[in-house]
């Protein structure tokens, strides 16, 4: 059998790795870098470029080099108008209302974007083994819905692999960590990304890996920092200059830049300088942006940002039954937990500092290649327990939630309910099935519908129709609603939807692979 | 695998019935390293689907058990697990059901803003199957429901019925955001998993009314643990003498056809005879085309050839 890679998919970077003699192996990419930007342009001669070479035409090409898609992935246009308005390239609703990216007039699925760079993590992967690979454990943020999660399989289609399971990043995390550190413990992961921020609570006991919570914030990462410092020099620029850097999008594009980069260096450094000379043409010549940028300022501006962690991890330690001193070691995982602040602000949540000896920019792809070898049978003596991150329900009257399966529970698992019709000589009920935390069920992600018909005419609530949802490994959903007392039954499986066809997926995919 | 789920919790878990708290949760954690789902993840779908049944099985003895000797189930936090087995022939520990159950009371109507889970009819949308037996083929309708709709009371029996759908398969487009790919009925005793094309659409809830009715002399999800561990192991004359059997007893399986075809071909191919083993492997990938493991040890083998 070929073997199974396991790809992080990341926000601002991308990391491929496989099993070798039982240890997990990051594969460095053609230009020699462990990493590889998750980053897609199109040429004037409609070419794509993808990886490092598509960062460095970022400042030429800005309009048709898309970065950061993971945030887009499964979302809908209307959901991300905030970040539209600050990105150089073009969100555009797709048909069924998703959000597209508009390149050179031409819309793109997000998953076709994605889809780009999971087939130049392949080919380096093929290289490296020089043996063709068709299937891979790709990774997400543990807090993804089923729609985001779809969407992500869709795009390993599109590249040509089949996506043998969706892993939790946190939990991959964990995984590769555990299979060195194999002792029983309990284990927090605190994985702060480009994009998203996900914290999970583990169990770690004679090899089983049990997910006890989870919890996260997907608008919260390392593009967010970035903002910040974005926001911090044009603001100054504005009050000098009289000119707004983020109206003018090749200047936005050399800003984000330097703004990373700054934010990288006070990492190491206490003080960083930012060089832009010719940023902007005023009405008077060229501007430049020339400043030094100090620690303290970029903490004291992060300092919302730095609160938004406190939150989920208190609620993944409650949903976890234990408090910050029953764990035993905090994981530190994504880019941005290279930041001190963020490290301070870990350690005073779990009351000890994060562990060392950690990359957290290869851990994640580390840990879906270990998961490869679950599957494949070369690690018989570790295997995971995931949960799933959001409620599971109906819908009753009055758009109530009325939650089946509890998030953080774990799974594969199943529960039942049992419902009363709510109108006299009901004849059938409709069965919608949502996910997510709101009470209000259209707050939340609707999943499907279906109905079963023809039960016992009855005055309401004497006729009872028992719902039963059945979740696998990976989350897929099997739902089934049986009138109470005969052998009436209705039942679906229900997948999200990412928005493509499966005819849509098999185009794009050959139109890739030409 | 197979006696040992049926006879109860305790034999599930391979444990006496004075196991302590402590064996019980190690005999649970070295099971699941054995029978989690993801073990099987490249495997047919039937299986997939079957791992699954039996590793929530396990789980419903692990729990029933720590519950029965008053500890907490620490891997069921929020919903809890039915009881494995079926019920009323296996020795369950625990008596109490461990199901969510929700009833109303018969006499009160569900009263406005309660927590009493209620199923909201909705009067004007048609899509009614004319008897649960014909809902196989029923194309599930998956509309967006109109939030204009009024709360009309007093239901009547909707208008006519759709007509049922030819038995193809067909699937009704999918609405935003949702792709439904199988239903079926739960009505019949021991359904016979379909072809892993279309796997999905054997439910494996479907098995659990039937189980619990009892007494089915065959238990196919048994049969089929048996026959996974064969391969498991590569006893490859045990697994085509076990799959051969499930064949005869399930012949609208595809799956257990294709798998017999590589079992024979692995049997072939540790034999030497390896045309025969490629004739059986190819064999499989005719009933099975996206059998992974066929396809593997077949490639292998031409390439060995060449």
């Amino acid at each position: 059998m070929g073997r199974v890679i396991g790809i992080d998919l990341g926000t601002t970077n991308s990391c491929v790795a496989v099993l070798e003699g039982g240890e997990p192996t990051v594969i460095h990419n053609q230009e020699g870098g462990r990493t590889t930007p998750s980053m897609v342009s199109w040429n004037a001669d409609g070419d794509v470029v993808v990886g490092a070479a598509s960062k460095r035409q970022m400042v030429t090409n800005p309009q048709r080099t898309v970065f950061g898609v993971k945030r887009l992935i499964g979302r809908k246009a209307t959901e991300l108008t905030d970040l539209a308005s600050r990105l150089p390239y073009k969100i555009v609703p797709a048909k069924n209302g998703d959000a597209w990216v508009d390149i050179a007039g031409t819309p793109r699925s997000p998953q076709e974007i994605s889809a780009h760079v999971l087939a130049k993590m392949k080919r380096v992967a093929e290289d490296y083994l020089g043996d063709t690979v068709t299937e891979a454990v790709v990774t997400v943020p543990a807090y993804f819905d089923d729609v985001q999660r779809q969407a992500t399989k869709d795009a390993g289609a599109i590249a040509g692999l089949t996506v043998r399971a969706i892993l939790n990043e946190p939990t991959a995390a964990a995984l590769a960590y555990g299979i060195q550190h194999a002792a029983n413990q309990r284990l927090a992961v605190f994985d702060l990304g480009g994009g998203t921020f996900d914290i999970s609570i583990l169990a770690i006991e004679n090899g089983v890996f049990e997910v006890l919570s989870t919890h996260g914030d997907t608008a919260l990462g390392g593009d967010d920092f970035d903002r910040v410092v974005i926001d911090v020099l044009a603001d100054q620029f504005t009050r000098d200059n009289n000119y707004d850097l983020r109206s003018d999008s090749v200047a936005l594009q050399r800003l984000k830049e330097a703004a990373e980069r700054a934010k990288i260096e006070l990492s190491s450094a206490m003080t960083t300088d930012v060089n832009l000379p010719f940023i902007a043409a005023g009405p008077n010549g060229p501007l430049h942006l020339i400043r030094e940028l100090e620690r303290g300022q970029l903490e004291r501006a992060c300092k919302s940002l730095l609160d938004r962690l406190e939150a989920p991890c208190h609620k993944a330690l409650a949903d976890a039954h234990c408090t910050a001193a029953d764990i035993d070691q905090v994981l530190l995982v994504g880019g941005m937990t290279r930041m001190p602040a963020v490290q301070e602000r870990a350690e005073r949540i779990f009351g000890k500092p994060g562990s060392k000896g950690v990359n957290p920019d290869e851990i994640v792809a580390m840990g879906a290649a270990v998961h490869s070898g679950i599957m494949g049978g070369e690690l018989q003596e570790v295997v995971l327990l995931d949960v799933t991150p959001h409620n599971m329900g109906i819908r009753m009257a009055g758009d109530k939630m009325s939650v089946v399966i509890n998030s953080n529970t774990s799974i594969p698992t199943r529960a039942k309910r049992v419902y009363g019709t709510t109108e006299d000589n009901q004849s059938f009920v409709a069965i919608e099935v949502f996910q997510g935390e709101h009470e209000l069920a259209t707050k939340n992600r609707r999943l499907g519908r279906f109905v079963l018909g023809d039960i016992k005419l009855a005055p309401r609530g004497q006729t009872k129709v028992e719902v039963s949802f059945t979740m696998d490994a990976d989350g897929i959903l099997e739902v089934t609603a049986t009138e109470v007392g005969s052998n009436k039954a209705a039942s679906v499986t229900i997948e999200a939807s990412s928005g493509l066809t499966q005819d849509e997926i098999k185009a794009l995919g050959s139109r890739l692979n030409r | 695998m197979q006696q040992r789920l049926a006879r109860g919790p305790y034999d599930a878990l391979g444990l006496p019935g004075n196991a302590t708290a402590s064996e019980v949760r190690s005999a649970f954690l070295e099971l699941t390293k054995i029978y989690h789902p993801a073990r099987f993840a490249r495997l047919a779908q039937d299986i997939q689907r079957l791992s699954n049944e039996v590793f929530l099985s396990l789980r419903g003895a692990h729990d029933a058990i720590t519950k029965a000797i008053g500890g907490t189930p620490r891997t069921t936090r929020s919903t809890q697990m039915p009881p494995m087995g079926p019920a009323g022939t296996g020795p369950m520990r625990a008596p109490t059901s461990p199901l969510p159950v929700v009833t109303l009371p018969p006499s009160a109507p569900p009263a406005p803003g309660t927590d009493r889970p209620t199923v909201r009819m909705p009067s004007s949308r048609v899509a009614v199957p004319g008897s649960a037996s014909q809902s196989q083929s029923q194309p599930l309708v998956a509309k967006p429901a109109s939030k204009s709709e009024p709360n009309v009371a007093g239901g009547a029996r909707p208008p006519t019925p759709q007509p049922t759908a030819p038995s193809s398969g067909r699937i009704p487009t999918p609405a935003v955001g949702v792709r439904i790919t199988g239903a079926i009925p739960t009505t019949r005793a021991g359904s016979p998993p379909v072809g892993a094309g279309d796997a999905r659409a054997a439910s494996p809830t479907a098995a659990a009314p039937a189980a619990s009715t009892g007494g089915a002399p065959f238990n196919e999800r048994a049969e089929l643990m048996n026959a996974m561990e064969m391969i498991r192991q590569e006893q490859w004359p045990q697994a085509v003498a076990q799959l051969q059997q499930l064949a005869s007893r399930v012949p609208a399986s595809k799956a257990y056809r294709a798998m017999l075809c590589y079992a024979r071909g692995r049997e072939a191919q540790v034999a030497g005879r390896i045309a025969d083993a490629i004739a059986e492997l190819e064999r499989a990938l005719q009933i099975d085309p996206a059998m992974p493991l066929a396809k593997a040890t077949l490639a292998q083998l031409q390439q060995r050839r060449r």
